[in-house]
């Protein structure tokens, strides 16, 4: 053999004599190998021919074939390993993307609710708010005419919120002031303007503001 | 004619080949894929979480139905708010303090209806009133006020005796008359 180069393979064929060389082609043709060129070459008492012979077996090509699937099978294996996650995932995500559009007007019309919901239960929390303004103004003036004594009566009786000013007369101003700081409903009062007397009628007048304890 | 020589690849440029191959395809597949799935898995994450609570809200519902079903029923049952539209319902408080002032002979000299505030979803409604009584008149006057229903409180009130310390034959007064009123259910 002289070398090879693809399928093709360079023989040196010495064949004696030379009337063989049809019988050596048909016999190489048979066992795969076609010649494609020949070149005769005289020797002093040999006729030496020299040519190349392709490979041409089906033996091999089915294997190189073979091969070539396999590699194809093992390639798209590598790629689906590889890609199949992601097409899961893909499946998945869009599965909940249905879901979503799916659910979303119900769920935005429970939610609507659900404020509508907490706006009621504020209205109940106003209006409990709004029932327990306590004391009223008859519970104050019932604590009022219940405390104070015979000797004192009231010329203006003003509540605002919880702040409740008293201006009136009494026998002793002092003991009217002390009278309301002991009261449960009231914190202590303030005088808004010194006790004066009034030395004729032997009374004493006051102006005094004291909260309202809620 | 001429030889041919094929000589095979050495063994160690052969793993260098490939070694270099598996950092090309590291470098140009792996860590793009990897940041892809990365993103996806997130993307996934923040969904299903977006799914899962709107299935709680769904889930819900019934008892969001009935929770609404007892509030409505209780303030409405309570009768402690007027729950018509908010000029029925000034028409409305106007007319009750009428009735309830000529019922004790209150002589109401004026009143006047001042602006309404917003107290979440509902309106307080004002009104402000001047008059006279007797004192035992006044005193159930404000006992019907306080006890009716809707609720009606007194706020900011003024009242002034006027006679004498050996009995009050008369009081003057003012004061602001409030009540809750809330839209129909």
């Amino acid at each position: 053999m002289l070398g090879s180069e693809g399928t093709h393979v360079n023989l040196l064929v010495y064949v004696v004599p030379k009337k063989k060389l049809t019988a050596i082609c048909e016999t190489a043709t048979k066992a795969g190998l076609k010649p494609q060129r020949f070149v005769a070459e005289n020797t002093d008492n040999l006729a030496e021919y020299g040519g190349t012979f392709m490979l041409e077996s089906f033996a091999s090509d089915k294997q190189s074939r073979l091969r070539i699937l396999a590699a194809m099978l093992v390639l798209t294996l590598f790629v689906t390993a590889l890609v199949s996650p992601f097409i899961e995932r893909h499946w998945s995500y869009g599965k909940l993307l249905a879901e979503n559009k799916r659910i979303t007007p119900l769920s935005e019309h429970i939610h609507k609710r659900n404020q509508n919901f907490r706006l009621h239960e504020e209205q109940v929390k106003t209006i409990n708010e709004f029932s327990r303004q306590q004391p009223t103004v008859v519970a104050i003036l019932d604590e009022v005419s219940k405390i104070l004594p015979d000797t004192a009566w009231i010329r203006r009786f003003h509540l605002k919120d919880n702040e409740l000013v008293l201006q009136g007369f009494a026998s002793n101003a002092s003991d009217v002031v002390a009278i309301l700081g002991n009261s449960e409903m009231f914190e202590p009062p303030s005088l808004r303007s010194p006790i004066t007397r009034e030395p004729q009628k032997n009374i004493e007048r006051f102006n005094l503001v004291v909260r309202v304890r809620f | 004619m001429t030889s041919l020589s094929v000589k095979p690849m050495s063994p160690g440029k052969a793993w260098l080949i490939l070694i270099g191959l598996l950092l090309v395809l590291a470098c140009a597949i792996y860590w793009p894929l990897n940041d892809f799935r990365r993103q996806q898995l997130q993307s996934e994450a923040n969904l299903e979480r977006l799914v899962s609570k709107k299935r709680n809200i769904i889930a819900s519902n019934k008892q969001i139905l009935s929770n609404i079903a007892v509030l409505k029923k209780q303030i409405s049952q309570s009768k402690l708010i007027e729950l018509s539209s908010s000029s029925l319902a000034i028409n409305q408080f106007q007319s009750t303090v009428r009735e309830i002032s000529a019922r004790h002979l209150i002589s109401l000299t004026q009143m006047q209806i001042l602006n309404p505030k917003e107290r979440g979803s509902l309106n307080q409604l004002f009104i402000s009133i001047e008059g006279y009584s007797s004192l035992p008149q006044f005193y159930q006057f404000l006992i019907e006020l306080e006890n009716h229903k809707p609720l009606i409180r007194v706020t900011n009130a003024n009242i002034i005796p006027t006679g004498n310390n050996k009995g009050l034959a008369k009081l003057n007064f003012n004061f602001t008359l409030t009540m809750l009123n809330g839209a129909p259910q």
